[in-house]
Order: C-alpha cells, then sequence, then structure tokens
C-alpha cells in the first residue's frame, strides 16, 4: 500500500504547500535572526532590508491561502490532508505576524541611541535569542513532525514570559535614571513586548502543530511565567 | 454527556462465503437505533455482502453461506427457521439502480402493504399510498398521476419512489445500497436531505462510495477492506482522526 | 496503404455488404410475389361456382309432404321426379342418352339444392320459382375456362350435345357464376362443385384449441418451475438438453407416438380433433417452453430483488412480477408455435385424419379432417376442380397464418407498451 496519494497532483498540491509554508518559516526566521542584530548593534543601515524581506513574507502569505482555498475546492480533504491543509493557514497567519512584530522592532532602531547600557542590551539580547531559538525549534518540529519538540516550545513560553519580565525591568530601570531617556524606552518597551508577542505567536502555531501530529488540542493553559504588572 | 442510542442490530463473528472464497471474516458490528451508520471501503471489500446479510437477501445465491450472529432487537436472524417473508418487513432495502415495478405509481407503493396485509379497503391503501409519498418527498411530484407507471418517473424520483415503496409496509430498520451512485448531483441532494429526515424514525444503513456523502449522512461510519470490519466510529473522529491508518489512507486517497 | 485507402476499402465493404443485403431482400421479395400469384392465380377461381338457372314447378302431386313439415322432413323427402322434371326443361333431350347428358351438366346434390329451396320459402306448392343450381364440377371448370374444349370427344370428359348444350345456356345467358358458399359451408365430397374445407376448418380450429388448452398451461407452468424454483442440477440440465432436443424432433415422431399410445393402447376414437389436439400438444410444448424460459431468463434481477426485499415471498414475486413481464415473449413463442401446429400434416395423417369425412363435426370426438390434410388429400385427386380447391385452401392457410403472425407482434407490442 503506498503511501502516497493516487492522485499524484493532490500530492504535489499537498507538497507544494507545506514547502511554502517551511519556505515562509526561513524567512521569518532569518528577517527576526536580522532584526534583533539591527537592534542590539543599533545598525541602522539594515533596515530597509529587513522593512523589504517583510514584503516578501506577506507575498507568501497571499500565495499560501490562495494555495489553500485550490485544495479546498478541488480535494476536499480529509483527515491528515485536511488537519494539514487547515494547520498550514493557521501557521502562516502566525509567521506574518511574527514578520510584523520583527519589521517593527527593525523601525524602531531608528532612534536609539548608541550607548545604551550593556545590561539592558544583555537582557534584550537574551529574550531575543531565546524567541529565535523557539521559533528555530518550531518550524524544525513542523518539517519533521515532531511532536515532542513542539511540545516542548509550547512549554517554554514559560522561559519567554520570565525574560521579557527580567528584560522589561531594565528597561524601566534604565527610564528612570535619566527623564532624557523616556523617548528611546518607550521604544524599548514596545519592542521587549513585541518580542513577547512574537513567542506567543510562536507558542500558537506550537499547539498547531501539535494538533496537526495527534489529532487533538493540547490540553490545559499555557504555561505563563511571570508578568508584568501593568 | 451525549445520549447514545440504543443498539438496534448486532452482529457477531459473522462469517460469509461465496463457494470456496470468504467474502466476509468474523466482522463483529453494531448499529444503533434511529441513527444513520454508513459503511465504506474499496470495491469488494465486502459491505454491500454485510447489509445483505441483514435482510437475509443473500438466501436468494445458491453458493452463498452464512456463519455467525446477528441479532435485531435481541432476536437471531440467522436462524433456519425464520421467517424472512417477515424479516423483510421490518428491514426494507434500497437498491443502486432504482428498480421500481413495471406497474403503476400507486400499484408500486401499495403492493407491499397488501401482501403483508395491511391495507384492506382501498381507503385504507390510499392513506398508506400518500403517507409513504410524503415521507420520501415525492406526494406533491406525483400525487396527480398516481396511475401513471413507475417506470417513467426521473432517474431521481424512481429512487425516491424505492424509498417510498420500502417505507410503505412500515419497516423498522431501511438498508441503502450506494442509493444515489446513479442520480445527478440535484437528486443526489433531495435523497441525502430525505434521509436526514427518515433517521428519526428509522434505523438506516447506507453503503456509499462517496467519502464526502458519509460524512454528510452518517453519525457512525465503519471502513471494510477485503472483508473485514477494519475501523468503526462516529463519522466525525473517522474522517477527522481515524485510529487506523489504513483507514486513513483510504479516506485520503492513498490506496494504492 | 495509405489511410485514405484504408478507409476506402472499409467503407466500400459496407456498401458491398449494404448491397448484398438489399438484393437479398429484392429476391425474396421476388419470389414471394411469384409464388402468391402462382397459388392467387390458381385459387381465386375457387370462390366461384357455376350455376345455371332453372324454373322449378312444386307439383302438388309429386310433393309427399306437407305443406308445414319441418326441415328434416321435408329433407328425408323424395323430390327425385320434381327435380328431374324440372332440369329436363332446360334444354329438348331427343332421347334417354341426351336427358342422361343434360342430367349430368348439375350437380349431384341438385336435389337437395331444391329441397332447401322449398324449405327456405312458405308454402310453395304448386308454385314455380326460379332457382340457380350449382353446375356440375365439368361444367364448372368449362365455364371458368379451365377445361380444353378442343380434345376429340372419346377423350374429352364433356360430349359434343353437352357442349352444344352449354354454348346454348351461355346465349341465352342461363347460366352464371356466384359465389361458392359451398367452399366455407361444405364438408368434403367426391364432387369436387360441392367440395368444400368446411369440415377441415372445423377439424383444424378444435385441434388447435385443444392443443392450446394443453399446451399453453403445460409449457407456461412447466417453465416458470425449471427456470425459477427447480434446483440448478445435472439434472435439470439433462431436462433442459432433452426440451430443446424435443423442438426438432420430426413432426412424423409425434404422429407415431399418437398411433401407438393414444389410439393402440388407450384406444381414443382415431381421426378425431381430440386426438389432433393431443398429438399437436405434445408437438408445440417444447416449442412454447424454449421462448417462454427465454423471456423468464430476460426479466433482469433487479425485479426479483425490489419484490423481495419488500418482503415478497418466491411465489409472491414469480407470480406477481416475473411472470407478467415474460408474457410477451411467452405469447409471441405461443402463437407462433400455434401457427407451426396448424401447417402440420404429417403427424395428422398417421392417426388417420385421411379419412374421407363430409360431416362437419360438431365435437371433438367426431371425426374430422384438417386444414392441411385436405390440402394433401385433394392435391392426390384426380378431378380438375380440386386443382383451384387445393389452390384456394392453401391461401386459406396462408391467410391464417398471417393473421396468427400479426396477432402475435400486436399482442407483444401491446404488452410491452403497458408494462414500460
Amino acid at each position: 500500500m503506498s503511501n502516497e496519494h493516487t492522485v499524484k497532483s493532490y500530492e504535489e498540491e499537498l507538497r507544494y504547500l507545506i514547502d511554502s509554508v517551511i519556505k515562509m518559516g526561513s524567512l521569518t526566521e532569518s528577517q527576526m535572526v536580522d532584526s534583533m542584530d539591527a537592534v542590539i548593534k543599533v545598525d541602522k543601515d539594515s533596515i530597509d532590508k529587513i522593512i523589504k524581506s517583510d514584503e516578501e513574507i506577506n507575498k507568501f502569505r497571499s500565495k499560501i491561502d490562495t494555495q489553500i482555498m485550490t485544495l479546498l475546492v478541488k480535494r476536499a480533504p480529509m483527515a491528515i490532508d485536511l488537519r494539514e491543509t487547515i494547520s498550514s493557514l493557521k501557521i502562516s497567519q502566525d509567521l506574518e505576524r511574527i514578520g510584523d512584530l520583527s519589521k517593527s522592532n527593525a523601525k524602531k532602531v531608528k532612534p536609539l541611541p548608541l550607548d545604551l547600557p550593556e545590561e539592558l542590551l544583555g537582557n534584550l539580547k537574551r529574550l531575543g535569542d531565546l524567541v529565535i531559538k523557539q521559533l528555530n525549534d518550531v518550524l524544525d518540529s513542523y518539517v519533521n513532525k515532531n511532536y515532542d519538540k513542539a511540545k516542548e516550545v509550547w512549554e517554554k513560553d514559560e522561559q519567554v514570559d520570565d525574560l521579557t519580565y527580567i528584560a522589561m525591568e531594565s528597561v524601566i530601570d534604565f527610564l528612570s535614571k535619566d527623564k532624557k531617556n523616556l523617548d528611546f524606552s518607550t521604544h524599548l518597551i514596545f519592542a521587549t513586548k513585541n518580542l513577547e508577542r512574537a513567542g506567543d505567536h510562536i507558542t500558537n502555531i506550537a499547539e498547531t502543530i501539535c494538533f496537526l501530529i495527534k489529532g487533538e488540542y493540547l490540553k490545559g493553559s499555557r504555561p505563563k511565567g511571570k508578568v508584568i504588572q501593568q | 454527556m451525549e445520549l447514545m442510542n440504543s443498539v438496534k442490530i448486532k452482529s457477531k463473528n459473522l462469517n460469509v462465503f461465496y463457494g470456496e472464497k470468504q467474502a466476509l471474516f468474523d466482522v463483529n458490528l453494531d448499529l444503533n437505533e434511529k441513527e444513520v451508520t454508513a459503511l465504506i471501503g474499496p470495491s469488494g471489500c465486502g459491505k454491500s455482502t454485510f447489509i445483505r446479510c441483514l435482510n437475509r437477501m443473500n438466501d436468494v445465491i445458491d453458493i452463498c453461506k452464512v456463519t455467525g450472529n446477528i441479532e435485531i432487537d435481541g432476536i437471531e436472524i440467522n436462524d433456519k427457521n425464520l421467517d424472512v417473508v417477515s424479516l423483510r418487513e421490518r428491514v426494507g432495502m434500497v437498491f443502486q439502480k432504482p428498480n421500481p415495478f413495471p406497474k403503476s405509481i400507486y400499484d408500486n407503493i401499495s403492493y407491499g402493504p397488501k401482501i403483508h396485509g395491511k391495507g384492506e379497503t382501498k381507503s385504507e391503501l390510499d392513506e398508506i399510498v400518500e403517507s409513504s409519498l410524503r415521507k420520501a418527498a415525492l406526494w406533491e411530484e406525483v400525487k396527480d398521476r398516481l396511475d401513471e407507471p413507475g417506470t417513467g418517473l426521473s432517474g431521481g424520483q424512481q429512487q425516491r419512489l424505492c424509498i417510498a415503496r420500502a417505507i410503505s409496509v412500515n419497516p423498522e430498520v431501511i438498508l441503502m445500497d450506494e442509493p444515489c451512485s446513479a442520480l445527478d448531483p440535484i437528486a443526489t441532494a433531495k435523497i441525502e436531505e430525505l434521509i436526514d429526515e427518515l433517521k428519526k424514525t428509522y434505523t438506516i444503513v447506507i453503503v456509499t462510495h462517496s467519502m464526502a456523502q458519509a460524512v454528510r449522512v452518517s453519525q457512525k461510519t465503519g471502513f471494510f477492506h477485503l472483508g473485514k470490519l477494519i475501523e468503526v466510529g462516529k463519522t466525525e473522529k473517522i474522517f477527522k482522526n481515524p485510529d487506523n491508518k489504513m483507514t486513513q489512507d483510504y479516506i485520503t486517497g492513498r490506496f494504492g | 496503404m495509405t489511410k485514405e485507402q484504408r478507409l476506402k476499402k472499409r467503407h466500400n465493404a459496407e456498401k458491398r455488404f449494404r448491397f448484398y443485403g438489399l438484393a437479398s431482400i429484392f429476391f425474396a421479395l421476388l419470389f414471394v410475389i411469384i409464388l402468391v400469384q402462382n397459388i392467387f392465380s390458381k385459387g381465386s377461381s375457387a370462390f366461384m361456382k357455376t350455376a345455371i338457372k332453372v324454373e322449378v314447378f312444386f307439383d302438388k302431386d309429386l310433393i309427399e309432404v306437407e305443406p308445414d313439415a319441418s326441415q328434416e322432413e321435408i329433407l328425408e323427402s323424395d323430390f327425385f321426379d320434381i327435380t328431374i322434371e324440372s332440369l329436363l326443361k332446360v334444354y329438348p333431350a331427343q332421347n334417354i342418352d341426351e336427358e342422361n347428358a343434360l342430367i349430368d351438366l348439375f350437380t349431384t346434390d341438385a336435389e337437395i339444392e331444391i329441397k332447401k329451396a322449398f324449405s327456405n320459402k312458405n308454402n310453395l306448392i304448386d308454385k314455380k320459382i326460379t332457382l340457380e343450381i350449382t353446375a356440375s364440377d365439368d361444367i364448372d371448370q368449362l365455364h371458368k375456362g379451365n377445361y380444353p374444349r378442343d380434345l376429340p370427344e372419346d377423350r374429352r370428359r364433356i360430349s359434343d350435345f353437352q357442349l352444344k348444350i352449354y354454348d346454348k345456356l351461355v346465349e341465352n345467358k342461363t347460366i352464371t357464376k356466384n359465389f361458392n358458399n359451398y367452399f366455407f359451408t361444405n364438408g368434403d365430397s367426391r364432387d369436387p362443385e360441392i367440395a368444400g374445407i368446411g369440415g377441415a376448418l372445423v377439424g383444424s380450429f378444435y385441434s388447435i384449441l385443444i392443443c392450446l388448452l394443453l399446451a399453453f398451461p403445460v409449457a407456461v407452468l412447466a417453465s416458470i418451475y425449471l427456470e425459477e424454483f427447480a434446483p440448478k442440477n445435472k439434472i435439470t440440465d439433462f431436462i433442459e438438453i432433452n426440451i430443446n432436443n424435443l423442438a426438432a424432433v420430426p413432426s412424423i415422431v409425434y404422429g407415431l407416438l399418437a398411433l401407438q399410445i393414444l389410439l393402440a393402447t388407450i384406444q381414443l376414437p382415431r381421426s378425431t380433433p381430440l386426438v389432433a389436439g393431443i398429438t399437436l400438444a405434445l408437438m408445440t410444448l417444447p416449442r412454447i417452453i424454449i421462448p417462454c424460459r427465454a423471456s423468464l431468463k430476460a426479466v433482469p434481477p433487479s425485479i426479483r430483488e425490489g419484490a423481495l426485499a419488500v418482503g415478497a415471498s418466491k411465489f409472491q414475486s414469480v407470480f406477481h412480477h416475473v411472470v407478467p413481464l415474460a408474457l410477451p415473449g411467452t405469447l409471441s413463442g405461443t402463437i407462433i408455435g400455434l401457427a407451426q401446429a396448424l401447417g402440420e400434416t404429417a403427424p395428422l395423417i398417421l392417426i388417420g385424419m385421411v379419412a374421407f369425412v363430409v360431416d362437419i363435426p360438431s365435437t371433438p370426438i367426431d371425426p374430422s379432417s384438417s386444414l392441411p390434410v385436405q390440402v394433401y388429400l385433394w392435391s392426390e385427386s384426380a378431378e380438375r376442380g380440386f386443382v383451384e380447391k387445393t389452390s384456394a385452401t392453401i391461401m386459406m392457410l396462408l391467410s391464417f397464418l398471417i393473421v396468427m403472425n400479426f396477432l402475435a407482434v400486436y399482442l407483444r407490442q401491446k404488452f410491452e407498451k403497458r408494462w414500460n
């Protein structure tokens, strides 16, 4: 009994869809790395490049949407194929949001000074690295259909919350040291928040992948770390 | 918690042989009351053979041998002493190709009740004919031409006529062997709508080649392959997330 | 060969085949026309008979019956003198030979015709009427132009004197041709002018009726049993082979069978429609069973399943659903089988229907003839008058066969329309 669809074009359409999601994921990942780099090194030259790659990511999004519509109307997918189709829809939505957040962060580099405190940058970098790793892991688990890895990413959201808390603390500290820093701090707060939200989207993707593989939703609520008191 | 319908038909260790060739292997399947159960599987997998066991239609095939138990409401029907005629009064059947009798529409419906002594006077029969045609959603279309031959109707109408004919003897179970395979999409939709209504009164078992149809009309689905019941369960589960890989391969079109 | 050449070759093959078909039809029609024309030209004259006008005087002194006598009494009584007297008035005869020659111009049944005329009208005593008395066979044939006049007298059946009378009658227009009702109402006779197929017609009718009443129910029920109810095993296969073979058995064998069993052993009356009917029924049985079984086989199984699914028993599904659908084919087969039986001669000869039977049978156990046997008997006779009668009888037979075949087609179409 072959594992491929009897109708070859169905097999190809499904493969094409999955590949598009993977490519979109890679783009999103490299964009996030660039964006993080730009923030830490306060590199204002790379902003344009990042904005351009976001356009690419959006193009992928609409391409994937079209492919999904075609698949649904042509193939009336069942079981694993249905989950695969719906998952690629949800994942591409989350990836697009992550791309937007990376772009937003890159834009925030423009007004930043070049002499931000080491500790602040260090905390931000740690948060950023973790989020990037999460994205890398979740994309990995998508490619390899690795349930355990996806579940790990889902659970690690707690760490993201914790690191966000720490980074936020340094920014607030920076703000309190000098009233001149208000402008920069606002940007930095947003940048930190964006990273946390990127993490949430990555957790969404992890949940979607778990559903894709097992056919059931993850039980229980997401693990939550420390939350900043508003 | 969901309300489970009670079991109407139980098959246990059902084996069917056509001469030397075995067509069904140890089938254990429960069918619930007032529910639609769909049977799916590739050609020759035994699903038609299975439903034909439920009304002993396999008796007409000389070389067919059936062993095992089938109970309807607790009564064993594979008993040699069972009166098949009264069994078929309780378990009706609709076939793949519509086969109305070459008689008038009225006579098509009234034949069953007449031979079972269900309608003695003309007005009683009139009532049965009207109510059966109404239940089959055909009354409005044919009420002015009950004397015309049943074979003069369109394919979809003929099939609804056959459904009305099956209903006319007031059965408890209706077996449908690919009832829509010879019909166009509009006729198919009308019959699916009908099945939705009918399941409130009758237990329905439907064999279908259309996966989409099985999903639309049934609450429970059984997947057969090469004479074995591979998987059975709630329809939504079977089509969203089946347990068995073979089931998944079949419904996604990965069967070689 | 190029593609065009191949295509042309295929088209030409088809054209040739169509041509052969049309040519065959043309030749077949040609021969049918020749055959029909031949029979018609010989037989059509049989429907007319020659009659001579005679003045008959019912002299009271010569009549022995009362004026109110019944028809039987009149036919029993003696009208011979009246007859002779009336006939001799037609032409002056000089001597006894000439008188006899004159009398011979009329049918031997002249007296009976006069008696019948007397009993038909009331109170003809002492009255005169003009009757048209049937002419003798020789005059009949002469008047129809079938008799050569130019042979020398000793080789002729009609003498010169008789010829003289004939010519005079023609001149006076006292000789006429009427419709030959005797052909239909009379039985066989030695005299061709009054011979008819009446007896053979009734004999054939009774024979076919008995054949139908025996063969049809038995054949249909046997077919239904063998096709629907009997188990399929070597025995039933054997029966089927035998039935097919029986349809091909020469009909004369059935005659021998009838001779030995029906006549010799059971001792049924010879030469009767009863025996003929039974013999023909035996012969027709396989010819009805075969189309009936084929029609039953042709009923689609979906009809049977539909009936069974609704709770009909096997018996009900067969008799309420399958048999009505098989009826058109069965009926055609039956009518064609009966048409064949109608034309059977050999077995009927063996059971003695070659007997010379004058009376028209009133019941199936009276001796009779049948139409084809009558043809056979007449064709053996020397008299010229029987030639036209033989052809006329063949025309009657063919007409019946055509009517029966049209009936078969009509019934088949009517039933098929009804069931579909």
